[in-house]
């Protein structure tokens, strides 16, 4: 399939008094796997719907392949749209759902009765549900009927693949499966794709790159490394993963956390007292050694790590999480946290 | 689905039991049955005479050609009502769903009597229509237009909390498929909502043929022309024709027994399907 370069230039749209999409701009390559990543009105599903036609912008131009995408009605653009609860035609069948593109095209560009019927076969190998085209939705699992929504959308060989939330309704193991499973069948079939989430761990594990939303402003576009690596703002770092913050000094490359110097990742021309943050799991924690001196409020073990909650004489709670079996820290106990690394944002 | 559990009748229970069962008996199956046997106690050919005779079949006809005219159209308005309410987001949508509801809380005369208001003689646009040779009330528009107005809530009715729970994400997914409004309306929306939109209309001939009140006050009680079944029934009670009002009578209850029936056959269609939908 020809794959399409999507380009979004300074889009807007408010509700009322609320801007859902502040002057958004955003490039996804052809070809590319692009995840929207934001906690919930943050304006991502927005974002994607005003893609595919389904809301209509204020102010900005989104351009596909050069053409200019707002001024075609959302059945010119030729976009494959998955929603969150599947949104299959629940009174027809599995292959008259995937047919549907199709068919309702007008008579000099439907494909014969005969293609379509082969389209739809290969489209179910394709979505591994062969044998299954005569079931109703009703008759399938949640994970079964988004595959069935995505071959659906993929019918209509589309310019580009939105995704709004598609493994929301799934139960975590389905969710992990389809996630490896779907991010194979992009590397089959190429198309651009923009897919719509508020899981972290789910946008980093198969997006190409990750734009994350906030308040309708999109905060950082970079690829999953460089996201983890060098997040753009405290947004970003603390929507990625737990966050420790505390105030303390900064002179430059290194902060004083407690007693101890530690490396500043993103070192800023500051000096004198602000918010420094670290994460859990680049802590170390001793019992006595340079560093912040807590008390253990409470030891969870959970696969390899154990999670400890803290508290230093201040009353301020921190997380650390280190290797199981490393050490024992009781409850009540004394220990000190020394981070790797420390992140400043301004 | 939830299993439903229920416990039999105790002590208690079955006192409270026998006591709706005696009242159903006495206030809904006597009166039923009482028709049936009025109406052919004085024998089969009594009760065919009485509704072959010229004067009933007319007013059945009417029945049916008012229904005929009044049930396609509430069915069209609400449709029309139900998807303006259900899919878009606009002001005024409380003031347009409580507006929808008004011909169940208002008296029919009233329904009837509007009518008369505007178009009659005396009407707001009576003398204008009067001069241009139009006749609005005393026919048989005028009792179309009190039984669509008596009747237009049960289709939409019907089918506003059907389309709400169905959503819009499916219309959604067959525009971005590349269908029209069109098919968009025929292929995804009409098939999800055919048993809802069926039980409405069901509902809503019932009510057509069965009005009385709004349609007595703009007929005008023509005999032969614009009485409709409810009325010739009061007309043949008012002349001592008992046995004659029974028997037409008696047709209108065939109905709502036919309707009753239709009614439960497609409960249990709506509900099987609602547990295909669930279960798999």
């Amino acid at each position: 399939m020809a794959s399409a370069g999507l380009s979004i230039q300074g889009v807007s749209r408010r509700f009322g008094a609320t801007a859902a999409l502040d002057d958004v701009s955003l490039d996804v390559a052809p070809g590319e796997f692009l995840a929207l990543l934001g906690p919930s009105g943050s304006g991502k599903t927005t974002l994607l719907r005003t893609i595919a036609g389904l809301e209509k912008p204020e102010a900005g131009a989104i351009t596909v392949d050069g053409r200019d995408f707002l001024a075609m009605s959302p059945r010119e653009r030729r976009v494959g749209m998955v929603f969150q609860h599947y949104a299959l035609f629940r009174h027809m069948s599995v292959a008259d759902n995937i047919a549907f593109g199709l068919k309702v095209r007008p008579a000099r560009e439907r494909p014969p009765r005969r293609e379509i019927a082969k389209r739809v076969d290969e489209l179910l190998k394709l979505v591994q549900l062969d044998g299954l085209g005569r079931r109703f939705p009703a008759q399938l699992s949640g994970g079964q009927r988004q595959r069935v929504a995505l071959a659906r959308a993929l019918a209509i060989e589309p310019r580009i693949l939105l995704l709004d939330e598609p493994f929301g309704a799934l139960d975590a193991q389905v969710r992990k499966e389809l996630r490896t499973w779907l991010r194979r069948l992009h590397d089959v079939t190429g198309v651009t794709t923009v897919f719509v989430t508020h899981d972290q761990e789910e946008a980093m594990q198969i997006a190409d790159r990750v734009a994350v939303l906030r308040n309708g402003e999109i905060e950082q576009v970079a690829t999953p490394q460089d996201l983890d690596n060098a997040p753009a703002s405290s947004f970003v770092f603390d929507f990625l993963g737990d966050a420790n913050v505390l105030e303390c000094e900064v002179a430059g490359e290194t902060a004083v956390i407690g007693d101890a110097s530690v490396p500043v990742i993103n070192p800023a021309a500051i000096k004198g007292v602000v918010p420094v943050r670290f994460r859990p799991y680049e802590t170390e924690v001793s019992r006595n050694g340079q560093g912040l001196k807590v008390t253990i409020a409470s030891a969870t073990a959970r696969g390899g790590l154990t999670r400890l909650d803290c508290h230093d004489a201040a009353g301020r709670s921190f997380e650390a999480e280190i290797p199981r079996g490393l050490a024992v820290f009781e409850p009540g106990t004394p220990a000190v946290l020394r981070p790797k690394r420390a992140y400043v944002f301004l | 689905m939830t299993a439903r559990v229920a416990a039999r009748p105790s002590g208690p229970g079955w006192i409270l039991l026998a006591i709706a069962v005696a009242w159903i008996g006495l206030t809904i199956l006597t009166p039923l049955a009482l028709v049936f046997s009025e109406a052919v106690r004085k024998g089969w050919s009594a009760y065919l005479t009485a509704i072959v005779e010229p004067d009933a079949l007319s007013a059945i006809k009417l029945t049916l050609l008012v229904a005929a005219i009044a049930v396609p159209l509430n069915a069209v308005f609400g449709v029309a009502a139900a998807w303006t309410v259900t899919k878009f987001e606009f002001r005024g949508k409380a003031l347009l769903l409580s507006l929808i509801d008004l011909p169940f809380s208002l008296s029919p005369v009233i329904s009837g009597l509007v009518w008369v208001l505007l178009f009659g003689a005396n009407g707001w646009f009576g003398p204008l229509l009067n001069k241009w040779g139009i006749q609005v009330i005393f026919n048989v528009t005028g009792i179309v237009l009190a039984t669509v107005l008596v009747t237009f809530p049960f289709v939409a009715r019907e089918l506003i909390p059907l389309m709400q729970s169905q959503g819009t994400d499916e219309e959604l997914a067959a525009i971005t498929l590349g269908a029209g409004g069109w098919s968009t309306f025929w292929r995804v929306t009409v098939p999800n909502i055919r048993w809802g939109l069926l039980y409405g209309v069901l509902l809503c001939n019932a009510r057509a043929m069965g009005e009385f009140g709004a349609v007595s006050v703009i007929s005008g009680h023509i005999r032969g022309q614009t009485n409709t079944m409810p009325l010739h029934v009061e007309v043949l009670y008012n002349d001592y024709n008992i046995g004659a009002a029974f028997a037409v009578a008696s047709l209108l209850a065939g109905l709502a027994l036919v309707t009753l029936a239709a009614k439960s056959a497609l409960e249990w269609r709506i509900a099987r399907a609602d547990l295909n939908a669930i279960g798999g």
